[in-house]
């Protein structure tokens, strides 16, 4: 008899599909990294290729990287979650009612709006038949209007905090802390996606739901958690933020959603769901920060970056219709 | 299959095309890159002095003007300046990221208008730390070790003006609204407290404000 879960591996394993369709995918970005590097290495080489400045690249790519890791499974359950970069804002300053009781419960209290405002988006697509762009549209607007109502429109200053500004600017042994954080959300999203039944689990949802659910596969779970993950990167990120800013704003976060839904989409998860990949949704944040890294090193006007971003994405799609 | 080569060639092009060659910037059209001598660095006196400028993207104009003249002194002083001016930062992470990478470039002074005097105040520190001098432009920073020298208006003085202002045409007598500009940010406070001092010491609660809102600087239509 087929178990849920050997239907599913069978059907729906990602990153080694027959053909490696992703693989391709996934090496035609480690190509566009690698010449971004070569492009840094010959137009700006001794700013470019320090130590400092590729520690920087990870580090500024790690806010946005978090939050694309959650996106990755998001978008695996053919769902997609606009409402992120509203909550890191929320987060920000539910943790910040709370400046005076400390890191720890600073950070419990970003966690807990996280959970809460995912866990609402959770609950209105798996069980409220809500579809994810509206729900999560809504929560978008939501969520901006809880940030600003809640700390008045005006930021919050954590500069006590020793333990948040650590986490969005300290160093583990000369790696930035906020990039550790990053590569330690993306081998937990790794192993659960890629080493776990309920990485199958969300896959099978996304690829073919019916049969997933026939399969005996428990859908309105597992789209529901999910979202609530999706809301857990958005505290870590929110946390980094605020402790890089040493300031809890209202106002941040502004657009990370299209960022991370950017990122996802260029590493080769699939927006029908049923293809995902952490390894393609590394690259496609590490490309985004490399071109705005060697963009502000040359000076440049960072549109250039959102129209290079635009074009990426579209021949990106491009590249997965013609696999498909 | 020669679809997806003639794409893929096309986006590491794209790739490419998107860090490809800097200024060419003689007119100086309006593009936020001017580096002259690049590769010349200033060594304990000698040769152009290495500027770095990090200025919010202009969202109204007296932040279009500083850039403009910014870059136009810069092209004016020639020789003597190597100058570096990001301006397109739309916000406070974005532009701490990007001093973080002038950081990199070593520049001999960096001068920095932040987009929220307190987010920035990490990275300015960062900067003071790493030996370079930092000048803080019009909103400040909340630590004074974290810049060398600021250079900006009196906003106290101008909200005081504006109260003695309020307090000769109101005769002392009537309500006011306030709206602010950016919430927040030391512009904003120094001018209110400055405004509120002025009425109490003039008017001694003749003049009363009666609602207070803050908008963000951006025209929209409502």
């Amino acid at each position: 008899m087929s178990t849920p879960d050997a239907v599913a591996r069978r059907r729906f394993l990602p990153d080694a599909l027959p053909g490696g369709r992703i693989q391709l995918q996934e090496y035609a970005l480690v190509g566009v990294v690698l010449l971004l590097i070569l492009g840094g290495a010959v137009f700006e080489s001794d700013d470019f290729l320090t130590s400092d400045n590729l520690l920087n690249v990870l580090r500024q790519a790690s806010i946005v990287g978090v939050l694309a890791i959650g996106m990755t499974f998001v978008i695996a359950t053919a769902g997609i979650d606009l409402s992120v970069g509203s909550m890191v804002a929320a987060a920000a300053i539910a943790g910040g009612q709370f400046v005076d009781s400390g890191s720890f419960v600073f950070f419990l209290a970003a966690l807990g709006m996280g959970i809460l405002l995912g866990g609402v988006n959770a609950g209105a697509i798996a069980y409220g038949r809500v579809p994810p762009f509206m729900a999560t549209l809504a929560m978008l607007l939501a969520a901006r209007g809880i940030a600003l109502w809640m700390s008045d429109k005006t930021p919050i200053s954590i500069f006590n905090l020793e333990g948040i500004r650590w986490f969005g600017n300290g160093e583990i042994i000369g790696i930035p802390s906020s990039a550790v954080v990053f590569l330690a959300v993306a081998a937990v999203g790794w192993i659960l996606l890629n080493r776990t039944r309920y990485g199958r689990y969300v896959v099978a949802v996304g690829g073919n739901r019916e049969a997933a659910r026939i399969a005996g596969v428990k859908v309105r779970p597992i789209i529901f958690s999910v979202y609530v993950l999706s809301g857990i990167c958005v505290a870590i990120a929110a946390v980094m933020l605020t402790g890089r800013l040493a300031s809890a704003s209202p106002l941040v976060g502004n657009l990370y959603e299209l960022d991370a839904i950017a990122a996802v989409v260029i590493g080769g998860t699939s927006l029908a769901g049923g293809r995902a990949t952490i390894v393609g949704t590394f690259l496609g944040v590490i490309t985004f920060a490399l071109i705005f890294n060697l963009l502000t090193l040359m000076g440049l006007a960072i549109e250039i970056q959102q129209i290079t971003k635009g074009a990426i994405i579209l021949a990106a799609v491009l590249i997965q219709r013609r696999e498909t | 299959m020669s679809v997806k080569r003639l794409v893929l060639l096309l986006f590491a092009l794209l790739a490419l095309l998107g860090v490809a060659a800097c200024g060419d910037d003689d007119d100086g059209g309006g593009e936020s890159v001017l580096t002259e001598e690049k590769g010349s660095p200033a060594q304990g006196g000698e040769g152009p002095v290495k500027v770095a400028f990090s200025t919010p993207a202009a969202d109204h104009g007296w932040l279009k003007a500083i850039s403009d003249n910014a870059k136009q002194a810069g092209e004016d002083l020639g020789e003597e300046v190597d100058l570096t001016v990001n301006d397109s930062a739309a916000s406070s992470a974005e532009q701490a990221d990007q001093i973080e990478t002038l950081i990199q470039g070593k520049p001999d002074v960096l001068v920095i208008l932040p987009f929220e005097g307190e987010a920035l105040t990490p990275v300015a520190q960062k900067a003071t730390d790493a030996g370079i001098p930092v000048v803080n432009v019009d909103r400040e920073f909340s630590t004074p070790g974290a810049f060398r020298t600021w250079i900006g208006g009196d906003n106290y003085g101008i909200g005081y003006q504006a109260g003695n202002y309020f307090a000769d045409e109101l005769k002392c007598k009537g309500n006011v609204v306030e709206i602010q500009g950016i919430a927040g940010i030391s512009v904003t406070e120094l001018r209110t407290e400055g405004f509120n001092d002025a009425i109490e010491q003039r008017c001694k609660g003749g003049i009363k404000v009666v609602a207070r809102q803050d908008l963000v600087l951006t025209v929209e239509p409502m």
